[in-house]
């Protein structure tokens, strides 16, 4: 999940080193735009992410967690 | 009345990015249009396009969230406040006005593709951010921090003209502003913009690099061309109080509507010539004085005609005098940006006293009867230089410039 996380930021022009489940998508330079065109581009992949729970992803762990209970 | 004065220009043209490769190539007479290589199965094979790689001057991110528009705007920009070495100011007292015809087409284009083939989900959420034609001026005062009145006049043809005359209005009204960046820049060669405009007959159909004549006895509509024109504009106080270097001086604007037709000039030519005589009323100068006239030139041949009519009804017998050019023959019509390019090749032709060439020009079109500086830049003593643009829906606008002597 992780390494797929990493090649989707990857793929977007955003930084990955030393990436970890506390990273902070604000700090990578993912504003709210940003996070719903990475999740567009997840959806696209086969995952759903609900509307309500897009605001409560504030780190690559929270992502992980939306992402696993529904993917 | 302020002096209002320019202290620095940026261009993104077909001859490349930058003010060296557009100096070199319009006064060298050089011919700007080549086959399209972006994008094929369009109706013409030729324009004015740009060999441009965003990754060369945005991060991947950032490329990602503009149109093409934005970013060629972004660089002009750029280049000019270098020039102009405008830092450490109060970011209230810089403007931006930066226009665009079209605004960001191909993002547009890209997802509306998207929509319908691919689906909703599928679409950018950039899509409006990245197209709506304010968002080069805004990307401009973001990238600089710039806090004054930022927005974009939408003239279509005529708008970065109109971008420059409305900072110059703007500097001579608000006395906190000192400088604004103003200019304009298109991207509209794509297949929706060259077919709408292909379908309109606006457009060559000759399908040659030496389609565009304008003036010429074979002008048969013009070619596309992208681009983008940034100059700073300040006021001639605040210029010489930080040691900057005038390039020129703007002194007068002038702009009226045909209220006539959405794409047809006024054949009567009235309008045109106002805005002219408007233009040459606030120089404070006479008809005579103006020594060159950097020609909206389309090679369109209701432009051609229409535009030679409107000189000789402002100037008369004088037109006859003043030479008369269109650099679009060498790099194409780049719409919204055309004005905005256009005047710094006019700053160019006040500082090198030298005027750039109509190229491919071989006999005169019927009713084209002035002096179009044919195929070849010539010396000549130049002190004042008439600018003019005009937009479908009948926009013309005038803007006069002299060269700067202290």
């Amino acid at each position: 999940m992780m390494e797929m996380i990493k090649g989707l930021l990857e793929e977007n022009g955003y930084p990955t080193e030393n990436l970890t489940e506390e990273t902070t998508f604000e700090s990578l330079g993912v504003d709210s735009l940003g996070l719903v065109d990475l999740t567009l581009s997840l959806e696209q992949k086969g995952y759903s992410i609900p509307e309500e729970k897009l605001s409560e992803i504030k780190t690559v762990g929270d992502l992980m967690r939306v992402l696993g209970g529904n993917a | 009345m302020k002096r209002i004065v320019i202290t620095g220009m940026g261009v993104v043209t077909p001859f490349g990015v930058g003010l060296s490769p557009f100096k070199e190539g319009i006064f060298s007479g050089a011919n700007g249009i080549k086959p399209i290589t972006r994008y094929s199965e369009l109706p013409v094979k030729f324009a004015g396009e740009v060999d441009f790689d965003p990754l060369q001057y945005f991060d991947k991110k950032d490329a990602k969230r503009m149109d093409r528009f934005t970013q060629f705007g972004s660089v002009a920009a750029h280049e000019a406040l270098e020039m102009a070495n405008l830092h450490e100011v109060d970011p209230y007292s810089v403007g931006v006005v930066f226009a665009s015809g079209m605004g960001g087409l191909e993002f547009l284009e890209t997802q509306i593709i998207n929509l319908y083939t691919k689906g909703q989900k599928t679409v950018s959420p950039f899509t409006v951010p990245a197209s709506i034609v304010n968002i080069a001026a805004a990307n401009i005062a973001i990238q600089n921090g710039f806090h004054g009145p930022a927005f974009a006049p939408t003239t279509a043809c005529a708008a970065s003209l109109d971008a420059i005359g409305q900072g110059f209005n703007l500097l001579q009204q608000e006395d906190d502003l000192n400088a604004v960046l103003v200019g304009g820049s298109e991207a509209s060669i794509t297949p929706l913009g060259i077919t709408s405009f292909y379908n309109m007959k606006a457009l060559s159909p000759m399908n040659e690099p030496t389609a565009s004549r304008p003036f010429d006895k074979n002008h048969s509509g013009f070619v596309m061309g992208e681009g983008a024109g940034a100059l700073v504009l300040e006021t001639l106080e605040h210029a010489l109080s930080r040691g900057a270097t005038p390039l020129a001086e703007i002194v007068g604007y002038g702009a009226t509507c045909d209220g006539y037709h959405v794409t047809a000039p006024d054949p009567s030519a009235e309008p045109q010539s106002r805005a002219i005589l408007k233009a040459l009323k606030k120089a404070n100068i006479q008809p005579e004085q103006i020594d060159y006239v950097c020609a909206h030139g389309t090679s369109t041949p209701l432009n051609d005609v229409i535009e030679t009519k409107s000189l000789k009804k402002a100037f008369g017998e004088h037109a006859y005098n003043i030479p008369v050019s269109s650099i679009k023959s060498m790099i194409g019509h780049l719409l919204g940006a055309s004005g905005a390019v256009e005047t710094v090749a006019s700053v160019l032709a006040l500082q090198e006293q030298m005027i750039p060439p109509t190229i491919n020009f071989q006999e005169p079109a019927e009713e084209c009867d002035l002096y179009y500086v044919p195929n070849k830049a010539e010396k000549r003593e130049i002190n004042y230089v008439l600018k003019e643009s005009l937009g479908f829906g009948g926009h013309n606008s005038v803007v006069v410039l002299k060269r700067y002597e202290g």
